[in-house]
């Protein structure tokens, strides 16, 4: 006995037979000639798409800020620990952008005279924010946790690089899916990361993270 | 206890058990239905209409919307537009905090206490935030009343707080014009403040108020004015409840029912669990008293619920034994049953009451039976009466409810107290002592103020969230008496019908914006806390009545000493923590009450005591006499998810389908088949409906289940002034209500009917994803299940699945596997699972015409199906959802590999793989596949962009979605457990269907730990598995629905017509 899984056609029937009246009204020469067209065009297309942007990725973007704020200094010259700022990055998904009252912790007192440092005094005296230049950007798809990766023992410059000598902050990573993906599988994992994961182990090998697509996409 | 009249029952030993035939409309009744090629071909269909046909017809029909040609060229330049967009990255801005509030880390959810306004329940809820915005309501676990469970009502009211079309700002109307102006508050207080002054008499009218201190600042408001009064009208009041207890024992109050207490109960015409008093916590009673455990079977025992109705409820669906009836029978059935235990039977403690016997003269269960019509007739209330005296304190007779509100409504409730108290459940299944909320709205009191208005005397009237405009008949004259009303002020939240009469249109917040509190029963206060500052520039009704008083120079009591409405609020609940928690700092009080949500007194929930009856309500019943009508009466009634139109502006609600009819987005009138045939209409007809020189036009839906001399149609639809989604959606039937002395008199009426001969296609999704006769239910009686509890013996034998070698090879699960029981038996249909998927999940709404063809997006989904008669049929509910297949045909036949296994069992959908081709969807055997034709996101505009989860993407056009399993509830709660170094606990974290469900019928969990609750039940021998025969190996077991009844009219008979493979 034999019951059929789908509940029938989805009306492929009618949809079909459009077609093929449709098909009947031109002839076989018409209609290669339109299929042959339209492989052209398209070829063409995709061709020239994947030549001018040869990935999805956004490594290397570096945008102009609204006050050319300095990591260099802040976390280079004058060490301030990345984790004063993105507090958030331990706590939850988002590493987070500092409040204009974490700048105010400092710069109520530090380099006043500087125009930049006059602004983000008055634009936090009238309750305004700068409206920072979004650098790191995941598809809305992804959910990705910075509170899990630091957990793990990854620290920030595995994946935003040297930011401590940055002055003006680049996307370092590709953050494509594959670039992950390799960390996950295990292959580009630090190795600070893959000894908490295989603890014990000389030279650990294997599987660092779980690579399910609902790990990171729902 | 034989319950069935006719058709001998095959003797137990020997008889196999012959599974029920479950249809879905009542064409598939017709002999040789599923026979036909053509009906197969129609029914198996998943979607109705291709969309280039859906386009074209557009084009045709004319109708606002894309014609196909232009969406071609959107198509084709979208694409185009898509392909350059591209080449630059667009720019996204983050804006941080000025300074960052301290409990808020982004991310990172935070919940509040509150109380739900949707309706007069007053449930305990927790509303769920992020980054300082509700994106969800859950049920408060800690709150006695609804125990953790949300209605579809509360569940979508977050909704309706971003709702665009809410009143915005203060409105100036000039009444002889309807010129509309938008004006400031100060502008606003100076005009009221000075016609308070002059005013001679002043009134409020309200909807019901339930909070204490919102009672108080009304009565200190008014006593600073001059002959200050304060009316209440509600339309789902109750008033009848109330009115007959102060007339049978004594004092006004509605008391609690114990549905968890009783094991007879015998509904006359009361939707306790739809749409009567505090359905979410009464299903979770009537659940609890019918829970089953199969190691148990042999003794298994639940309670028992008889449905006397006028229309199909869900209460009647739910019956083990359902009467359809006329409106004014249910007063009938309870004077006969009472006639035969107290008259004729000599039992209770009124037998031999001379002046009892005299009140119950002529009701004898053969003058009533024959009247009525009743199956089984006479000896059925006699046995009926016999029951329930065998079942004296423990049964519960409740009874009431719009669609019975005829001409009697105070009597059928004094005859049902009459019986409560004759089978002693008087103090024990119905608790006196704990009132449920303040004193109820009389219409009395409203009809008073109509005359007043009308004689001139009102000078000012502050309207506040109640809207006679639309919830009375034209009849009750209330727009005629505004006119006299010179300065007419209206607060809430919409500028609905009521505000456009008026010359103020005050917005009020909504209660997700506000303070308050609630007593929804004696001794026990749910506070109300704000978890948005409010959205638009409204102001609270309290704090209005505030700055008007200390405007006026007049503020009374605790007014003088409050600031604004929170400092009255925490006043008023000093003097309850004075009285009741001197031991602590009102602090220490306050805060642990925002916490918790509710605050009990020493004195609530105790044993309730038995009160007496007193024998001068007798003399509200009518004698005894025939139904005047002898053609068709009309019965109204409130649908679980519109209720009373207050939120007929919310699409989740407008969308939902309704639990009976599966009709979305309308109301229609409900007709019997037999009578349908009888004025030859069908489904969609457009016919006429009048009641003496008021006339409507309604869609006819054909109804199972109906009286056949009844027809009914829900209230709430038809609003004029609700905006854009719930403004003439469906349609009004206030006309058609009666306007008599002190009451509204909703049901009962003469009707008469006339085909129109016009159709309106009803957005019907009763024959969408239908199972093509294919028997998906496993249904059986209490006896046979204490007989054999083993559901592979009741289970249809072409659905048995021997030992079949796998053609693929086991998935391997080490750590959780995710999966997932549902209990048919404890499913009441309601649908709060679907909102509130719905709002946890990002499902968009798609309109009236997209339901037509098939194309709502539910995620899970209440099926309903019948068996049985077309005059009566038994109904169950099905949720059905992704079954999270271990062999699952859908993921077989993606070609792109969007729909794959994860290693927790979890059938994931991959949203940025998908191309479309819905082949999944044609090959998934449950039809819970939802693809998306359109970018349905955008119909969200404004504010309503608000309500969305961060944590869950929205999906975008051509791609196919479907349940997670709640994924994104399981990753936060393996990141909770991680922090914590630990594994995640059974029922550490739920589903938001198993969370919203007032029945507790969904358990989800991990299979793979023995000991968690969803792995015993499905080790339960109730527990069956959909289309097992498929071996698609689905992870949701469902557990056999069992009814309490001794034997089916149709066991054994030759209902069991072949089902086609």
């Amino acid at each position: 006995m034999s019951v059929s899984t789908g509940a029938g056609s989805c009306g492929t029937h009618s949809t079909l037979s459009q077609m093929d009246k449709l098909m009947a009204r031109i002839s076989a020469t018409q209609r290669n000639l339109a299929i042959g067209v339209a492989l052209t065009v398209a070829l063409i297309a995709v061709g020239g798409l994947a030549a001018v942007f040869p990935s999805a990725s956004n490594q290397g973007y570096m945008p102009e800020q609204p006050i050319p704020f300095s990591h260099k200094v802040h976390a280079g010259d004058n060490k301030i620990a990345c984790l004063y700022c993105h507090s958030n990055a331990e706590k939850a998904r988002h590493s987070g952008i500092p409040s204009m009252n974490v700048c105010m912790n400092c710069h109520t007192v530090v380099k006043a005279d500087s125009p930049h440092i006059q602004l983000l005094q008055k634009m936090y005296k009238e309750g305004k924010a700068f409206e920072w230049v979004r650098i790191h950007e995941l598809p809305d798809h992804a959910y990705f946790n910075h509170k899990r990766h630091l957990a793990k023992g990854l620290v920030c410059e595995n994946c935003h690089g040297d930011v401590k000598s940055m002055d003006r902050v680049y996307q370092f990573s590709p953050l494509t899916m594959g670039w992950c993906m390799e960390c996950h599988r295990g292959r580009t994992t630090p190795r600070q990361v893959m000894e908490n994961i295989y603890p014990g182990e000389k030279n650990p090998q294997g599987h660092a993270a779980p690579t399910n697509c609902s790990t990171c996409h729902n | 206890m034989d319950m069935t009249t006719e058709k001998s029952k095959p003797s137990e030993s020997t008889a196999a058990f012959v599974p029920p035939r479950h249809w879905i409309g009542p064409e598939e009744l017709e002999p040789g239905y599923w026979a036909d090629s053509q009906v197969r071909e129609k029914r198996g269909q998943e979607f109705f209409e291709k969309p280039v046909e859906y386009l074209e017809n557009l084009e045709k029909s004319g109708k606002a919307g894309i014609a196909r040609r232009d969406f071609l060229t959107i198509m084709g330049a979208s694409m185009a537009m898509a392909s350059f967009a591209c080449a630059r990255r667009p720019v996204h801005k983050i804006i941080p905090y000025v300074v960052k509030p301290e409990e808020i880390t982004l991310g990172v959810a935070n919940w509040y206490a509150s109380t739900c306004q949707s309706c007069a329940c007053r449930c305990g809820i927790l509303i769920k935030t992020r980054e300082g915005r509700p994106i969800k309501l859950e049920g408060n676990p800690d709150h006695p009343v609804n125990r953790g469970a949300l209605c579809v009502q509360g569940q979508a009211s977050v909704l309706s707080l971003y709702d665009p079309d809410r009143l915005k700002a203060p409105v100036a109307r000039t009444r002889a014009t309807g010129a509309r102006k938008e004006v400031t508050w100060a502008e606003i207080d100076a005009a009221v403040q000075e016609r308070l002054k002059k005013a001679a008499k002043v009134r409020i009218l309200s909807g019901h108020v339930q909070s204490d201190s919102t009672q108080r600042l009304i009565r200190e408001f008014l006593s600073g004015q001059a002959n200050g009064a304060h009316v209440q009208y509600e339309l789902l009041s109750f008033e009848e409840i109330s009115e007959s207890q102060a007339l049978s024992y004594g004092t006004a109050l509605t008391p609690s029912y114990r549905f968890d207490e009783a094991e007879l109960i015998v509904s006359l015409g009361a939707d306790f669990l739809g749409s009567w008093l505090s359905p979410t916590e009464h299903a979770g009673l009537w659940a609890k008293a019918r829970k089953l455990d199969s190691a148990h079977a042999s003794k298994a025992r639940m309670s028992k619920l008889v449905t006397f109705e006028s229309t199909m409820t869900l209460t009647g669906a739910n019956s083990d034994e359902r009467h359809p009836v006329r409106p004014g029978d249910e007063l009938r059935v309870a004077l006969a049953i009472a006639h035969e235990l107290i008259v004729t039977g000599k039992r209770s403690a009124f037998a031999g009451d001379a002046s009892v016997a005299a009140a119950l003269n002529g009701y004898t269960p053969e003058a009533v039976a024959a009247e009525i019509g009743l199956e089984g007739g006479a000896a059925r209330i006699k046995e009926l009466a016999r029951n329930l005296w065998e079942k004296r304190a423990k049964s519960l007779i409740v009874a009431g409810g719009i669609h019975s509100k005829d001409r009697n409504a105070l009597a059928l409730q004094v005859a049902a107290n009459l019986l409560n108290s004759a089978l002693e459940n008087e103090g024990v299944t119905i608790d006196g002592t704990a009132n449920i909320g303040p004193a109820r709205p009389k219409s009395s009191d409203l009809a008073k103020l109509i005359q007043e208005m009308n004689a001139g005397q009102v000078e000012v009237l502050i309207v506040h969230r109640a809207n006679p405009a639309y919830t009375l008949p034209k009849a009750a004259g209330f727009e005629e008496a505004l006119k006299k009303v010179p300065f007419v002020v209206v607060i809430g939240e919409q500028e609905d019908e009521t505000a456009l009469l008026a010359d103020f249109a005050l917005p009020d917040h909504h209660f997700l914006e506000n303070w308050g509190d609630a007593s929804p029963r004696k001794g026990l206060f749910s506070l109300q806390q704000p978890a948005i500052a409010p959205i638009h520039s409204s102001r609270a009704f309290e704090d209005s009545l505030l700055v008007w008083a200390k405007g006026t120079g007049k503020a009374a009591g605790l007014m003088g000493q409050a600031a604004d409405w929170h400092a009255y609020l925490q006043a008023n609940w000093k003097e309850l923590q004075r009285q009741h928690k001197a031991s602590v700092t009102f602090e220490q009080f306050w805060e642990s009450a925002l916490r918790e949500g509710v605050f009990q007194t020493a004195g609530f929930g105790g044993r309730p005591s038995a009160r007496s009856f007193r024998g001068a309500a007798l003399s509200v019943l009518p004698k005894y006499a025939k139904n005047p009508n002898s053609g068709i009466s009309l019965a109204l009634y409130a649908s679980n998810a519109i209720g009373d139109g207050k939120q007929a502006n919310n699409a989740w609600l407008q969308e939902l389908p309704d639990p009976i009819s599966s009709v979305t987005w309308d109301n229609y009138l409900n007709i019997a088949p037999k009578l349908a045939k009888q004025l030859g209409l069908a489904e969609n007809d457009v016919v006429e409906v009048q009641v003496d020189s008021a006339s409507i036009e309604l869609p006819v839906h054909v109804q199972p289940g109906m009286h056949p001399a009844t027809v009914s149609a829900a209230i709430g639809y038809g609003r004029r002034a609700a905006g854009k989604v719930g403004t003439l959606t469906g349609v009004d039937v206030f006309p058609l209500v009666k306007f008599e002395g002190n009451g509204l008199s909703f049901s009962g009426q003469a009707v008469s009917l006339k085909k129109t001969g016009r159709i309106y296609k009803l957005a019907t999704t009763q024959w969408h994803t239908a199972t093509e006769n294919r028997p998906v239910i496993n249904d059986i009686t209490l006896a046979e299940y204490r007989r054999n509890p083993a559901t592979a013996d009741h289970t249809d034998p072409h659905l048995r699945l021997d030992t079949v070698p796998t053609m693929w090879p086991e998935h391997e699960y080490k750590g959780h596997r995710w999966g997932m029981a549902i209990d048919l038996s404890a499913c009441t249909g309601c649908s709060a699972c679907m909102i509130g998927c719905q709002a946890e999940n990002n499902i968009p709404v798609v309109g009236r015409d997209q339901v037509r063809v098939s194309r709502q997006m539910h995620w899970i989904r209440v099926d309903r199906y019948y068996s049985g008669s077309v005059d009566n049929p038994e109904v169950v509910f099905q949720p059905m959802l992704c079954q999270h297949c271990e062999n699952a045909p859908c993921e077989t036949v993606c070609p792109v590999l969007a729909t794959v296994h994860d290693d927790e069992g979890l059938n994931v959908q991959v949203y940025n793989r998908c191309v479309g081709t819905r082949y999944c969807q044609n090959n998934c055997p449950y039809k819970v596949r939802r693809f998306n034709f359109f970018d349905h996101w955008k119909s969200y505009e404004g504010t309503m962009n608000l309500v969305w989860n961060p944590d869950v993407t929205v999906r975008t056009r051509g791609i196919m979605e479907k349940c997670t399993f709640c994924v994104q509830r399981i990753r936060d709660a393996k990141d909770k457990a991680k922090d914590q170094g630990l594994k995640v606990k059974d029922g550490q974290f739920k589903t938001a269907c198993q969370q919203t469900c007032p029945t507790d019928a969904i358990v989800f969990g991990d299979v793979n730990d023995p000991n968690s609750r969803v792995s015993k039940l499905r080790a339960d021998a109730r527990a069956f598995r959909v289309l097992e025969v498929l071996n698609a190996k689905p992870m949701i077991s469902y557990l056999s629905k069992v009814r309490n009844v001794e034997a089916r009219a149709n066991e054994g008979g030759a209902h069991a017509a072949p089902h086609h493979s």
